[in-house]
């Protein structure tokens, strides 16, 4: 622990920030994806 | 599930096994046409924004509340360590859940959420188990927020050190958080976005004030410096019992989902609510835990305070700062309970509503002169207030065998299992719907982690499976022997009482008639009456 903890903590931290804009990012653009696909805006009523 | 009755349909136009969802999938884009989708009328008032739905997950983890009453613990248990590595990586595991129940929110955006997510995946019966987990959850984690809350505004308020003492204050502080639930979603709506920025000044701040005058440690003792007071366990198991203090922290985030039917655009800002109020939480959390532990001056001193969080404080910059973050982390935890009772009425108003509970009819009323669920408010408050009473009377009954101090934390393990569980079932029902091609791509909601839904759902299971038996062991095992009374107990009522009669989610109106009917008498407006 003494020797790895800096490298395992602060991978840790990298995973962390990663992952979380990761998942982040690709619900927005799940949401894009919808709104592409069902003509919705997200303020209760359709396009056209 | 064969023990619905065949007479009476589910929500949201049912089929066996889980068939609901596909057969429930909203064609129309408005919030209460989606509701209507589902059986529901909109009787609640929509009227949430996306900041005030983030806002209310945000101040139930409550970074302040859950760190500063467990701080020993995780201290206790792992030493710096559990702050520098243990915090990031509960975080870690929770984006993952967030995101995997976000999914959920957004395809099905019900009150009801959990529950009727396992309702409708998996039939009555999981949505059954799924219910009474998140109410004992919940309810256990009012009596854990708001009785700690006592605890510490006993002392403040120079009141004597007693069990009357403390019962009093927190029924007095229950009894605020339920007239204000009770009169208004606006009201509490806004105290919620008062405590998210209440809850990010207030770190900023402890931060700013640690940064600049105390003492530091270099950064290398937060991720090296192993420390337990567990003498008898190897460190590494040590280290994963003092995880209970982040995986508390990070409950309660399902309010997104319970407040739904009161968000606007809620297939979208719902999920996000669940999801950033996990994250926005992580890097507040984190950054506090990290400059409060390199502020110890005295290791073993430290861990050995009746409250460490506080000790770091007094030691570090002096008595009066140490008393302006008690009354910083109390108002925290005042927040914090108002935030859980709503999110518990919300829990029973939609399980009420589907004849759940006994007596439904009455939890399931809607006050019509503020649109909120007033009964079952009280009765959050009530049964949250009952818990500690139970406890005290059962340390009195064996004053000898059972000690408050011992049990009561019991309580905090409790919740957080339970509330676990009842996040981890809908996934696993969403899990086999998908292998089983009953749920498709086409059944999700705008919020969708796309092709990456399935590995994340994996890796939210496998986690919750892990501290649900990681937290039930010792020197968790008091924890594990009330919480498996209670399982036991509920499987006795389910097989006793609800197996047959309880149907699942039940559809209040069948027509566009019926249902603008019933929104009607609430949009009248009708005064006087509650």
């Amino acid at each position: 622990m003494q020797q790895y903890g800096m490298v395992i903590g602060l991978t840790l931290l990298a995973v962390v920030v990663a992952v979380a804009f990761a998942l982040a990012a690709k619900a927005a653009r799940g949401v894009e994806q919808f709104r592409d696909e069902h003509h919705v805006h997200f303020t209760g009523r359709k396009d056209g | 599930m064969s023990d619905t009755p065949k007479n009476e349909s589910r929500a949201g136009t049912a089929l066996d096994e889980g068939n609901a969802v596909v057969e429930a999938r909203p064609s129309q884009s408005s919030d209460k046409a989606i509701l209507h989708q589902y059986g529901y009328a909109q009787q609640l008032l929509r009227d949430m924004g996306g900041f005030s739905n983030f806002a209310i997950s945000f101040s139930i983890i409550s970074i302040l509340t859950g760190a500063v009453t467990l701080y020993g613990t995780g201290l206790n248990a792992g030493g710096p360590v559990i702050m520098g590595i243990g915090w990031p990586l509960v975080t870690l595991f929770v984006l993952c859940i967030s995101a995997s129940l976000g999914e959920l929110a957004s395809a099905i955006p019900t009150s009801g959420a959990l529950y009727h997510w396992s309702a409708l995946l998996g039939g009555a019966g999981w949505g059954w188990f799924t219910a009474w987990l998140n109410l004992l959850g919940l309810v256990a984690a009012i009596a854990g927020i708001d009785y700690g809350c006592a605890q510490f505004m006993v002392p403040l308020l120079n009141l004597p050190d007693a069990p009357v003492s403390y019962l009093s204050v927190f029924g007095v502080i229950l009894l605020t958080h339920a007239i204000l639930n009770h009169i208004g979603i606006r009201a509490v709506a806004r105290l919620n976005d008062f405590s998210a920025v209440y809850h990010m000044v207030g770190v900023a701040v402890v931060v700013l004030a640690l940064a600049f005058f105390a003492p530091k440690q270099p950064v290398s003792f937060l991720f090296t410096k192993t420390f337990t007071t567990m003498s008898d366990k190897p460190y590494w198991f040590a280290f994963l019992s003092g995880l209970l203090q982040a995986q508390w922290t990070y409950t309660g985030y399902d309010a997104s989902a319970h407040t739904i039917e009161e968000t606007k655009d809620a297939r979208v800002r719902a999920p996000w609510g669940i999801y950033l109020s996990v994250a926005v939480s992580g890097v507040f959390g984190y950054l506090m835990l990290a400059f409060v532990t390199l502020a110890i001056k005295d290791l073993d001193k430290t861990a050995a305070a009746s409250n460490p969080f506080i000790f770091i404080f007094e030691q570090a910059l002096g008595g009066v700062f140490g008393k302006i973050v008690l009354w910083t982390v109390t108002l925290a935890m005042w927040f914090c309970g108002l935030s859980c009772v709503t999110s518990t009425s919300r829990m029973i108003f939609a399980f009420s509503r589907d004849k759940g509970m006994p007596l439904s009819s009455v939890w399931a009323n809607v006050s019509r002169k503020f649109r909120t669920p007033a009964a079952a408010v009280w009765l959050a408050s009530i049964l949250a207030f009952l818990l500690p009473c139970l406890i005290f009377g059962i340390v009195a009954l064996r004053p000898k065998a059972l000690d408050f101090g011992k049990l009561y934390p019991a309580v905090t393990g409790i919740s957080t299992v339970a509330l676990y569980l009842s996040y981890g079932f809908p996934l696993l029902l969403k899990v086999r719907a998908v292998r089983k091609g009953i749920w498709s791509r086409s059944t999700d909601g705008p919020w969708s982690l796309g092709n990456w839904s399935m590995p994340v759902a994996y890796i939210s299971i496998a986690w919750i499976a892990f501290i649900t038996v990681l937290f039930v062991i010792p020197p968790n095992d008091l924890t594990g022997y009330i919480f498996g009374g209670t399982l036991a107990a509920l499987i006795f009522l389910y097989f006793a009482a609800a197996r047959g009669r309880f149907a699942g989610p039940v559809p209040q109106a069948t027509s566009e008639e019926e249902m603008r009917r019933i929104e009607a008498e609430f949009e009248h407006n009708i005064e006087g009456t509650v």
